[in-house]
């Protein structure tokens, strides 16, 4: 009897995850992709003027091809 | 509770199958509420598989063997570490293992990379889902770990007596994870082709997939050689058993890849080849479980003979038929970058570099899938062993340690002569010097082996010249400078000295089996506790006999002390017969004691108790440690080329966009 409850249970859970984005979500297609020149690392300004630096120093050594080294 | 688990396995089934529908269905309407709607279902198939997980571990636990699975794997005595690591040790927990943490990928893809490919995701979400509606619905319709047996046995048949090892609870779970992580690359290569997002974006995006996969696969093969050469049976760190060969197989092309992903990243070169490399390295890792489950191959890993095997081929012909028609339907916009690759450069090393792996690869292949055609169609047993691999693998070995040594020295774009000879001529000379000393220490008799130790040196030099260069660039001295300054090369430049970490380990490790194949001895020695024997530039002392009785292992256990001729101690080992309950051969643990220059590996071969006096096969294999050593640095070198770049100060910055604007770039020039 467990384990029907919990399977019920796994059933109800799964098909609420597939439901949620149907019934709440806009159709709309959203923003495409930025650029591909923006690397992952410029992204993470938020923790503070270092990391920003060190963003901005990576993305200047990204387009002077430095970053490529023996792979 | 195993229908329950049958039920978890089912619904994921049906959760897969709907991330597949929602996503097609997203992706042709544009409509982002189905495409959040299939990432969600891999997400659901994620939790049922994580549940169906934890009821497998359950039954295992609780030793239900009226479960058909957990009988022929587990009993009563086996430890709880063991009865863990019994998940994976058949077929079916295998393949549910597979659908596991191929569902976490998906579902680790759905969060990581929802907002960095937006426009990819659909039909990534796409593929994940079909691989994981085929290798779950494996696992419930031929493969069901859940299965009952109709009655309910007093005790399970236990775990192999090969499995019975610490390695089972990490080698296969390592592997597994390094083979399931190349299906992301290949998802994210479909949909490049089928949203015709050709450009580097992909390659970006799927590179610490790759690195991971290849980290990880890479740990599961050094963690089954270090667990094949301690237990007798498998026979040593590597013997071209077809399912070894089969897990070298995708990191080989996953290798090739990561070299050539720069290519088309730096200078738009080589699409095609990245996108056929990232099927083929899908397609081998199915080859791989296929090889393992569908019986044609003669194994020690093999699994018994199952209906899985040609379910597996369906996979891996859809796979190679999708990249074909993919690829070929796409090779309008696949347009290689108009700048040629010019004569000596490291664009050219790359590519030549890629030449000899994929050699390797194709021979490799061919040597294991041999017998299995030869089998099938004359039905005959032929055998492909060491003889034809070493024929191969010899002069791969010599090229690649030429481009080992080539490569840090080369620039990218156009190598200036003048330059190479000068960056050069050091290593050449250390080559010169370690052939000659070789040649000279051993007479002349292993010219192979002393040409292989000089191209090593070569290439130690190379690498280890670059990271002098790294860190001597602005003039720094004393070791307190020196150390932070290395360690600042990995976070400026990662790639670039993550990669040379990686060489410097594949040196070491070729260095290792060259000097272990060469020189290794063996010999057999009689001895009575208390008694000597003087072995090469050692003297083994049999120091102890003991033996244990349990509930579940009886083990006879010999301890000998090891000493240099000098009498300086080095150390001791155990090497040890047992057998475990249920099983009828004994086994025997190798007693190993590493040193710097060579391994003392004791195996024993017959004790009489009475007496006290044991036979033991002793053998002396040189350079092993550096096996290992290289192995660790290998995996190392990996980890650190994962490392986020961190910006250099601004000055080398503003140097580096001048010689761009030059038409330079040749950074490597010092």
């Amino acid at each position: 009897m467990l384990y029907v409850f919990a399977a019920g249970l796994l059933l109800v859970a799964v098909v609420l995850l597939i439901l949620r984005p149907l019934l709440t979500g806009t159709a709309a297609v959203e923003a495409p992709v930025a650029p591909a020149a923006t690397p992952p690392e410029a992204t993470a300004t938020s923790r503070g003027d270092d990391d920003l630096e060190a963003a901005i120093a990576a993305r200047r050594a990204r387009m002077s091809g430095r970053e490529g080294g023996a792979a | 509770m195993a229908e329950f688990g049958t039920f978890t396995v089912l619904l994921a089934l049906a959760a897969a199958a709907w991330a597949a529908v929602a996503a097609w269905i997203g992706y042709r309407r544009g409509d982002a509420r189905f495409v959040r709607s299939a990432e969600a279902g891999l997400q659901g198939a994620l939790l049922s598989l994580t549940v169906s997980a934890g009821v497998l571990w359950t039954l295992f636990l609780t030793r239900d063997f009226s479960v058909r699975y957990v009988a022929e794997y587990s009993d009563q005595h086996l430890s709880i570490p063991l009865t863990i690591s019994a998940f994976w040790a058949g077929q079916n927990g295998s393949l549910l293992f597979w659908a596991w943490v191929l569902a976490g990928a998906a579902g680790l893809v759905t969060v990581r990379e929802r907002h960095r490919a937006r426009e990819l995701m659909p039909i990534v979400v796409l593929t994940l889902a079909l691989v994981l509606v085929a290798f779950t619905a494996l696992v419930a319709f031929t493969s069901n770990p859940f299965e009952r047996l109709g009655f309910t046995p007093a005790d399970g048949a236990g775990l192999n007596a090969m499995l019975q090892n610490w390695g089972m609870i990490y080698h296969p779970p390592a592997t597994f994870l390094g083979y399931i992580g190349f299906t992301v690359p290949f998802a994210f290569a479909v949909a490049a082709l089928v949203t015709g997002r050709l450009d580097s974006e992909w390659v970006r995006l799927v590179r610490p997939w790759v690195l991971w996969s290849w980290i990880l696969l890479g740990i599961g093969i050094i963690l089954g050689a270090r667990w094949a050469y301690t237990e007798l049976g498998w026979g040593g760190y590597w013997a071209w058993d077809p399912v070894e060969n089969v897990s070298l197989l995708p990191w080989l092309t996953a290798t090739a890849y990561l070299h050539t992903a720069v290519l088309q990243e730096r200078r738009g070169k080589l699409p095609v080849w990245n996108l056929s490399l990232t099927f083929v390295t899908f397609a081998m890792t199915v080859f791989g479980t296929f090889l393992v489950r569908s019986g044609v191959a003669s194994s020690v890993h093999a699994f018994a003979e199952s209906s899985a095997g040609i379910y597996l081929l369906g996979v891996i012909v859809a796979v190679i038929v999708a990249g074909v028609a993919l690829i070929t339907w796409r090779l309008p916009l696949l347009k290689d970058a108009s700048t040629p690759i010019s004569g000596l450069s490291r664009e050219r090393l790359i590519v030549v570099t890629n030449a000899v792996l994929m050699v390797f690869t194709l021979a490799i292949f061919w040597g294991t899938l041999f017998p299995v055609i030869t089998s099938v169609l004359q039905g005959r047993e032929v055998t492909v062993g060491e003889p034809f691999f070493d024929l191969v693998t010899i002069p791969v070995t010599l090229a690649l340690l030429v481009l080992f040594g080539l490569a840090p020295a080369v620039a990218w774009r156009q190598a200036r002569t003048h330059g190479l000879q000068r960056r050069l001529a050091l290593p050449a000379a250390a080559a010169l010097v370690a052939g000659l000393a070789t040649a000279l220490l051993d007479g002349g008799r292993h010219p192979l082996t002393s040409l292989t130790l000089s191209l090593s040196a070569f290439a130690l030099a190379t690498v280890l010249l670059e990271f002098h260069h790294g860190v001597h660039g602005q003039g720094l001295r004393g070791i307190r400078e020196h150390l932070p300054r290395l360690l600042g090369l990995f976070r400026r430049d990662p790639r670039r000295y993550g990669g040379a970490v990686v060489h410097l380990g594949m040196v070491l490790l070729i260095i290792g089996v060259a000097l272990d194949v060469t020189y290794r001895s063996d010999e057999r020695h009689t001895l009575t506790v208390g008694e000597s024997a003087e072995v090469g530039r050692y003297v083994l002392t049999f120091e102890d006999l003991t033996s244990e009785i349990t509930q579940t292992r009886m083990s006879l256990a010999a301890t000998l002390g090891v000493a240099r001729q000098s009498g300086t101690d080095a150390g001791s080992l155990t090497t040890e017969r047992y057998l475990n309950v249920n099983q009828e051969d004994p086994r025997t643990a190798v007693g190993v004691r590493s040193l710097v220059r060579e391994d003392v590996y004791v195996i024993l071969q017959e004790v009489d108790v009475d007496s006290e006096t044991a036979t033991f096969s002793v053998h002396l294999h040189p350079g092993v440690l550096w096996l290992w050593v290289g192995s660790g640095l290998l995996i190392l070198g990996g980890l650190l080329a994962l490392l986020p770049p961190r910006g250099a100060p601004a000055r080398e910055e503003d140097a580096a966009l001048t010689s761009v604007a030059a038409g330079g770039e040749d950074e490597e020039v010092r």
